[in-house]
């Protein structure tokens, strides 16, 4: 019998390849947006607001000093976004000590413990403490202690 | 230099400190660039090893140290390949490359670039990074060891304190010579990686198969992967370094040199390399290295090609699991249910899932494409056929029964990992495909 021949595997294989690289040239950003480097390295990712929470947390990492406690907040208060930022905080702010305003989307009330506040969303009111930046995104307090 | 590109550039320290074994003449068969790649894959896992190493004997991470560490290692590796020095034989002299190598060579360094500019504009960060593989890097640089008291912590227990160490203790190397952990540079490894494959693979198959299906199978391998990695969004975790360990371990088993101790030595390498960058290397190893040792066992001496294959990986997981368990971090791996509590019930939604997240992703064709390059392959099934196909059939199970015995709906939970743990297959199915080349042609 004859033995069948390699040419339509290796067809196939770099025809394969030609499409695959196609489908990810395709899926790129538009070619003028995607010379801009990304302010952030989460700005075309899949968590939403990601984004927005890296430059608050990068803003806070420049006024809040290490080995400071701090504990993230959203404004309105909600324990599964307070979850989020509480991970994000970790990996975002070195050296600090984070404390957990929700864990698995359940209010700890650990904050009341924190040196500093990252409010994510508007200004709190009543304000919780001295105002240390305020951005887009968010505000960074010194917390007013009793 | 900018923290991100010391940080970037603090990975060409792997292949350097591997160099010693790898210039031994037992690797002369491999091209120059095959060596580089296969040195980097190899330099990471010994790296690695004495990070973890240096953290159960309670020493203190210093670069420098580590570095001549593992030199000194790879000196004395090469050290048990002496008496092979007579039995390599360098590869003949190459022709020049004919259309489908020149396109394969072509279509492989788009993919490299494809995936350096999804993830350089971040389109391909993923969420586990900024997660857990670069906050538990940062914390470990900044205590220059793997910080127990941070994997304790009952408030990050998310971040998976039993995961193996490899990607966290090098991302802590290159965080500790960069002085911080620069999360942008980090999602660079992705085309890193995919740059060390395509590198290595072809000169690796080039022993298995003719150059012109070598190089158009690392060719789909690599869009395979940087499809799949982009649209998966792996950029910054761990899972392309699995593929590289994986990929050339099974690559260089599927092979003639896997006969040699120069060869199993490096694949043990490779595959402790697996082993310790992700669960799923577990069930790389335990289905590739006992098939390996039964179905070639005419070829090989047992003893020593399972202590070649077995021990480096033992050593690496060893050490792991003995800092989890001193420290009283973790026992084992996490568990996802209890073992046996499997709800076969479950079983159609599953798959129906699967099924849905693997169309999800290009129409399924970065794995259809694999199975249709495997179904015209020319020869006929030979014994290494099966190593790829274990592998692939252990990671396949693994995965559906997972899914089985987890929460009580699994469909949020399949449709963000399914395409992740399946992307493994995929080489190995282009694997198996070279297996699958006449007697002649090889």
């Amino acid at each position: 019998m004859k033995a069948r021949t390699e040419i339509p595997q290796l067809l196939l294989l770099i025809a394969g390849a030609a499409t695959l690289v196609a489908l990810s040239i395709s899926n790129l950003p538009p070619f003028p947006e995607a010379l801009h480097a990304p302010s952030t390295p989460f700005d075309r990712g899949v968590i939403p607001g990601a984004a927005d929470r890296y430059r608050l947390f990068s803003a806070a990492a420049a006024v809040i000093p290490i080995g400071a406690s701090v504990a993230p907040l959203s404004q309105p208060r909600d324990p599964v976004r307070e979850t989020t930022l509480h991970r994000e905080a970790v990996a975002l702010l070195p050296g600090r000590r984070v404390l957990p305003a929700a864990l698995w989307d359940l209010p700890t009330g650990q904050e009341t413990g924190a040196d500093f506040l990252i409010v994510a969303g508007p200004l709190p009111s009543p304000p919780p403490g001295t105002l240390l930046a305020e951005l887009p995104q968010g505000s960074i307090w010194r917390r007013a202690r009793p | 230099m900018r923290p991100g590109s010391v940080w970037i550039s603090a990975f060409a320290c792997l292949p350097l400190s591997a160099w010693p074994l790898l210039a031994h003449p037992g690797y002369a068969r491999y091209s120059l660039p095959a060596r580089i790649g296969l040195a980097f894959a190899a330099g990471s896992v010994i790296l690695s090893g004495w990070m973890t190493a240096f953290a159960v004997l309670g020493l203190r991470w210093q670069p420098a140290i580590l570095l001549a560490v593992s030199g000194s290692t790879a000196f004395l590796l090469r050290l048990c390949l002496s008496r092979e020095r007579a039995a390599a034989k360098p590869l003949p002299e190459r022709t020049g490359a004919d259309l489908i190598e020149r396109s394969a060579v072509l279509l492989s360094a788009l993919s490299i670039l494809a995936a350096l500019a999804a993830a350089a504009s971040s389109a391909a960060t993923s969420p586990d990074l900024i997660g857990f593989w670069g906050a538990k890097a940062q914390a470990f640089a900044a205590a220059r060891t793997i910080d127990a008291s941070f994997l304790r912590e009952p408030a990050l227990v998310y971040m998976h304190p039993s995961y193996p160490p490899l990607v966290t203790n090098l991302y802590a190397f290159a965080t500790q010579l960069a002085g911080r952990f620069p999360w942008g540079a980090a999602t660079l490894t992705f085309p890193l990686q995919l740059a060390v494959l395509a590198l290595a693979l072809p000169g690796v198959l080039g022993l298995v198969a003719p150059r012109r299906v070598a190089s158009a199978s690392s060719a789909l391998i690599l869009a395979s992967l940087g499809c799949l990695g982009q649209a998966l969004v792996v950029a910054g975790n761990a899972d392309p370094w699995l593929w590289t360990f994986q990929v050339l371990a099974i690559a260089i088993l599927i092979g003639p040199a896997a006969r040699s101790r120069a060869g199993q030595l490096l694949a043990g390498l490779l595959l402790a390399g697996a082993l310790t960058a992700k669960v799923e290397g577990l069930l790389v190893v335990l289905a590739a290295v006992p098939l390996f040792l039964l179905l070639r066992r005419k070829e090989i001496r047992i003893v020593s090609a399972a202590a070649f294959l077995s021990v480096p990986g033992a050593l690496s997981l060893g050490a792991w699991f003995w800092f989890e368990a001193s420290r009283r971090v973790f026992y084992g791996y996490e568990q996802y249910g209890h073992l046996l509590e499997v709800h076969w019930d479950r079983l159609p939604l599953v798959l129906s899932g699967i099924s849905r997240a693997l169309w999800s992703v290009g129409w399924a064709l970065p794995f259809l494409l694999p199975i249709a390059a495997l179904l015209l392959a020319p020869g006929k099934p030979g014994r290494s056929l099966g190593i790829p196909l274990a592998v692939s059939l252990a990671l396949g199970a693994f995965s559906v029964f997972n899914y089985l015995h987890g929460p009580a709906d699994p469909t949020e939970w399949i449709v963000w990992s399914t395409g992740r743990i399946f992307t493994p297959i995929v080489p190995m199915l282009v694997l198996a495909g070279v297996c699958l080349q006449p007697p002649g042609n090889r």
